[in-house]
């Protein structure tokens, strides 16, 4: 699927003192299959730009086409079957009396069979390694595994773009590596990830492309590479690292593995 | 588990999610009681005199959302001092000077929720301060923050070392740098109690324990090059740079 923000503005609270503009033309496409992240500081538009991924938020002027199709003319719920949001802390949202209910709700209310809901239910408690949680109560479990059994609940829609939207603040640094090597299997399986982060390190790690956001507009669009070597201030550690070294031998490496193995040629040569 | 924290010290607490570190911190004032064993703060028990130690023992939470409750930013600030009957004058003077400890002068009259992440986190740490409190419990001050607030909270809390004795639980190990030790909870025991750079060094300690490196204290260990010269990614540039120097400088 092929997702498109078109000018996309937002106002929130538009017409009174308030108003705040979160988003101020924000054109922008998800490809199918692909990882893009999404950073910036706070208040910068992240949340906002993601919620008007699937309708949840409408712009107030501009589109948004799904698969060339105005966004505003499809069926709400299945839009957001097809794109499935994890909001921030989405364990807030847990509510039924066991994790294996809580996870077959989507699939329950997409009508399929009882069969196809346990399948979907086991299939997607597996992905997050919890499979193990199915009997017991979401809210006598860990922050950590409460987040996985929420973004089990989402994923157990198959939905086509996935939004994570800080999915790992709070994790534990092994729970967080677990997460986002999700990310990739599922973005190698065909699913379109958009990542909302601000750890750049992370980020860095999975992304296919990086969109930074800055008061409501696009300040970046690009490959990691290009993004965090244009802005290197505001860059993760490797890319500060090989800046400073500006070095003509090492390149420009951004995830961990290619700048650990520039550094070790520098250090032999 | 059995510790003694000395005044004064710096003391982070690190450790996988369920390991323990929050119940440790809410047992330091009464919030949670021990089932066995005992718990002194400064001589007194939390769990037979709360309203004691809870003036001795500050606590600083993930979310600021959470402890903050009133319409202006000094009157949150003196909400503490107000429970405790601190007197009008006097509550004066110490909101005022907690405000300045944090860097918020000016804001007041701001409004709490017009805050960004990072001045949240510090309104609530000057609420703390007010009350004078020997002790800093801070779980995970951080984690909700972004960059920029992650950095003014540190900078703040950098400048109390020495002054209070603080106990920092936190998922960011280089937060810790500065702290005199670090305790390493998994299981809900006290596995290890290590200084910061030996913690940095030891790849089988951290792996052990589920234990990230920040990226740059991660290549520093995985080039051999030591914790204490790679702080910031600027650092270890510089020993690199370095290092390839005196390499080359040794060729005939």
């Amino acid at each position: 699927m092929t997702l498109e923000l078109r000018d996309v503005c937002h106002v929130y609270a538009a017409g009174t003192p308030l108003a705040v503009e979160a988003l101020r033309g924000v054109s922008l496409a998800v490809e199918a299959g692909e990882v893009l992240g999404i950073v910036g500081g706070t208040g910068s538009g992240k949340s906002t730009l993601v919620q008007h991924m699937n309708w949840i938020l409408r712009p107030t002027s501009g589109e948004v086409l799904v698969d060339g199709v105005d966004a505003a003319t499809l069926n709400k719920s299945e839009l957001r079957r097809r794109i499935g949001l994890v909001f921030q802390f989405p364990e807030s949202a847990l509510f039924a009396p066991t994790v294996e209910e809580d996870v077959g709700f989507g699939p329950q209310r997409m009508k399929l069979g009882e069969d196809a809901v346990r399948e979907r239910v086991r299939g997607s408690l597996a992905m997050l390694g919890v499979e193990h949680l199915a009997q017991r109560s979401p809210f006598a479990l860990s922050g950590g595994e409460k987040r996985r059994v929420a973004i089990a609940g989402v994923l157990a829609m198959e939905p086509e773009v996935l939004i994570l939207d800080e999915p790992t603040a709070g994790l534990d640094p092994a729970t967080r590596q677990d997460l986002l090597s999700l990310v990739r299997t599922l973005s190698e399986s065909g699913v379109s990830i958009v990542l909302v982060s601000h750890d750049l390190e992370e980020v860095a790690e999975v992304a296919d492309r990086i969109c930074a956001m800055e008061q409501g507009c696009i300040q970046a669009l690009g490959t990691p590479q290009e993004v965090f070597y244009k802005n290197p201030a505001n860059a993760p550690a490797t890319v500060r690292v090989a800046t400073v070294l500006q070095n003509s031998s090492i390149g420009r490496p951004v995830r961990y593995a290619d700048t650990l193995a520039a550094l070790r040629t520098l250090m032999e040569n | 588990m059995s510790f003694e924290i000395a005044a004064g010290e710096y003391v982070g607490i690190v450790g996988p999610n369920g390991g323990g570190k929050s119940t440790l911190v809410r047992l330091l004032n009464g919030l949670l009681v021990a089932d066995s064993g005992n718990v002194w703060v400064m001589g007194d028990d939390p769990a037979t005199a709360p309203f004691t130690v809870r003036r001795r023992v500050g606590m600083l939470f993930q979310n600021p959302e959470n402890g903050l409750v009133a319409p202006f930013v000094e009157d949150d600030v003196a909400f503490g001092l107000e429970n405790l009957g601190v007197e009008r004058l006097e509550m004066r003077e110490r909101v005022v000077e907690a405000i300045r400890a944090v860097g918020l002068e000016g804001y007041e009259r701001r409004e709490p929720h017009t805050l960004s992440g990072g001045e949240k986190q510090r309104v609530a740490l000057a609420g703390l301060l007010a009350v004078q409190p020997e002790i800093l419990a801070l779980d995970e001050p951080t984690s909700m923050l972004d960059v920029a607030g992650r950095r003014e909270v540190l900078e703040r809390l950098g400048a109390l070392r020495g002054k209070k004795t603080v106990l920092h639980v936190t998922h960011h190990l280089e937060e810790l740098f500065d702290a005199d030790r670090v305790f390493v909870m998994n299981n809900g025991k006290l596995g290890t109690d290590v200084e910061p750079m030996r913690l940095y060094s030891d790849a089988e300690l951290l792996r052990e324990n589920r234990l990230a490196l920040p990226t740059v204290l991660q290549l520093a260990l995985d080039l051999g090059i030591s914790p204490a010269k790679a702080q910031t990614p600027e650092d270890l540039a510089a020993e690199l740079r370095r290092l390839a120097a005196s390499e080359s400088g040794k060729l005939p």
